[in-house]
């Protein structure tokens, strides 16, 4: 039996009245492709803001490789290998694209400022290591031609892929990614899907909060779906889609 | 790369969506090398009225004049530009170089010249880390924390000095503000000497990138795995050094560390930030625009002396200054937003 990378143990959080999250517990194997779905006002942005700190849970803990990772400090999750990116895209404007992956990075390198101020060989050496690190894997995600531009100029969707690849620089053992194939078209989402089965192909686990249906059911291993909060179903991508509990929360919504 | 040749076909179609974003990304970098350049033209164009109307202008004592009067906001005004960059605000650089400068003056009395120069920049550092601490780990507003500053910063040089101001005896001191190579007056020197330093810290280190993501989106910055409040407080200590540079030279352009020194000079270093264009809401600015700013409001400043203006108008010009800048500015951003 293998461990699983992420286990979610009873996490819990309500808004005012509003219970976003209740007891949601579930474990993501290494190597997977885990969908999150659920109808509008689920909790999965919610339950990914939890998991990375962004809104703390009223009760539950979360597990990455064994370590509670609730209550840590923001910046330490990089270094643990978690990494998310945003519904929209929060990309530095004024940043280059390769400079908004650069970022990523950060927790790989271990100059400090004086060692950047005072321009020292160390640092200048990571520098170099860091902008190499980014234009691989800009390459990865074709988008090296943009290198340079600011990240401001690109359109949504490819601000959305160059925010993967921040999440990449930092060389996750898991991503985060909240609805990558938003404002997609077809094209371009069928090309975010060899992305993601790319990406799994270099080891990293993916869980991926996604309204498309057909990139669900072609990329995800396994599906979480979530209503009002609560775990619905859990199960094999074909499972989920046969499960009258799953067509109930869907249609009831619409 | 895995699945490279299902890659192929959709990309042609995202590329030729990329048309229009770069005709974009050419015209941004086209407006903002206009306002830029709007900014230069602007000092250019104020400085060709001074010199049709006043035929002292254009000559190498005033125009190094000009300089000399600019160079302690400057070079206060780079360190206060990184602590706007990340949407903050450092209201204390008077009284730190207030403060600094007494202190120096009387630690090279009695110490020398190095050891009393090394402990004011060493004092500015720590006053501004405090500040900074206060800052990101109280997690106080940058405006209370550092009127705070301000208001301590002004007391302790009343205390320190008892209010008397304090000669300073040693001639290799005084030179850093009173001295010149190949005539030009070292604080001239030093203004562009840091102007580098700042510039190369802001757009080639890893520390200005950091400076700038903080400024764009702290959370994002503190999710990429960056101790943001680390950062901060290190621009902080950084402002705190700057001031401490520029107590330095007003202390020793006096010969006397004066307890009234850098009083108002916040609004000053501010201002010669905000004429520069960079923007109070963080993550947009540079360290070249509040050099522009800095020498704008110098030269207007002395074309107000040249023309014989009734001193009391220069404040008021001074604002004046302030608006017109951030109106261009904005009206022109607005144009290539829209």
């Amino acid at each position: 039996m293998t461990e699983p990378l992420l286990r979610a143990d009873g996490l819990s959080r309500s808004f005012g009245g509003v219970q976003a999250l209740s007891e949601v517990s579930f474990a993501v194997l290494p190597g997977q492709i885990r969908a999150i779905i659920g109808p509008n006002g689920a909790g999965k942005t919610t339950l990914l803001d939890v998991l990375t700190g962004f809104t703390p849970a009223d009760a539950g803990q979360a597990y990455l490789d064994g370590q509670p990772i609730l209550g840590l400090p923001p910046h330490r999750l990089p270094g643990m290998g978690l990494m998310r990116t945003f519904q929209t895209a929060r990309l530095i404007p004024t940043l280059t694209v390769r400079e908004n992956v650069m970022l990523g990075g950060h927790h790989l390198t271990r100059s400090r400022f004086l060692a950047h101020g005072l321009g020292l060989p160390v640092a200048r050496r990571e520098e170099r290591a860091l902008r190499a690190r980014a234009d691989e894997i800009l390459r990865f995600l074709e988008l090296e031609r943009l290198a340079e531009s600011p990240a401001a100029a690109l359109p949504a969707g490819l601000q959305r892929l160059a925010e993967v690849g921040r999440a990449l620089a930092a060389g996750p053992r898991l991503l985060l990614l909240d609805e990558p194939a938003a404002g997609l078209n077809d094209s371009e989402t069928l090309e975010l899907a060899s992305v993601l089965k790319a990406v799994r192909g270099k080891g990293v686990t993916v869980v991926l909060i996604e309204h498309n249906v057909n990139l669900v059911m072609s990329v995800s291993d396994a599906v979480l779906v979530l209503s009002a909060g609560m775990v619905i179903a859990d199960a094999l991508p074909e499972q989920v889609q046969r499960d009258p509990v799953v067509q109930a929360a869907y249609l009831g919504d619409r | 790369m895995i699945g490279k040749s299902s890659l192929i076909k959709p990309r042609l179609q995202v590329e030729s969506e990329l048309a229009p974003s770069r005709t974009a990304s050419v015209l941004a970098k086209a407006v903002r090398a206009a306002l830029s350049y709007g900014l230069l033209l602007g000092l250019v164009a104020i400085a060709l009225i001074l010199a049709s109307v006043s035929p002292t202008f254009l000559t190498r004592t005033n125009l190094l004049n000009v300089a000399l009067q600019a160079s302690v906001v400057a070079v206060m005004a780079f360190g206060e530009t990184f602590v706007i960059l990340t949407a903050g605000i450092d209201l204390s650089v008077g009284s730190v170089l207030g403060l600094t400068g007494v202190v120096m003056a009387s630690t090279t009395n009695h110490f020398g010249t190095p050891l009393g120069i090394l402990t004011g920049l060493a004092l500015g550092a720590m006053l501004g880390t405090v500040s900074g601490l206060f800052i990101t780990q109280a997690k106080m507003a940058p405006f209370i924390a550092t009127l705070a500053m301000l208001a301590i910063g002004r007391g302790l040089t009343y205390v320190f000095t008892n209010g008397q101001p304090i000669l300073v005896h040693s001639p290799t001191f005084n030179f850093f503000g009173q001295g010149s190579v190949v005539d030009v007056p070292v604080p001239v020197i030093l203004m562009f000497a840091i102007f580098a330093v700042c510039w190369v810290i802001l757009t080639q280190t890893r520390f200005g990138r950091y400076v700038l993501a903080i400024g764009g989106n702290p959370e994002v910055t503190r999710l990429s795995g960056i101790p943001i409040r680390r950062y901060v407080t290190m621009v902080y200590a950084l402002t705190g050094l700057l001031a401490a540079v520029g107590g330095l030279i007003l202390t020793a352009r006096l010969g006397t560390g004066d307890p009234n020194g850098g009083i108002g000079y916040e609004l000053d270093v501010i201002a010669a930030v905000v004429i520069g264009g960079t923007s109070l809401a963080g993550g947009r600015g540079s360290v070249f625009r509040t050099l522009l700013g800095a020498l704008i409001m110098a030269v207007v400043a002395n074309g107000l002396v040249l023309l014989n203006v009734n001193p009391f108008w220069s404040q008021a010009v001074r604002g004046c200054i302030i608006l017109v800048a951030v109106l261009a500015d904005s009206v022109q951003r607005k144009s290539w937003y829209e």
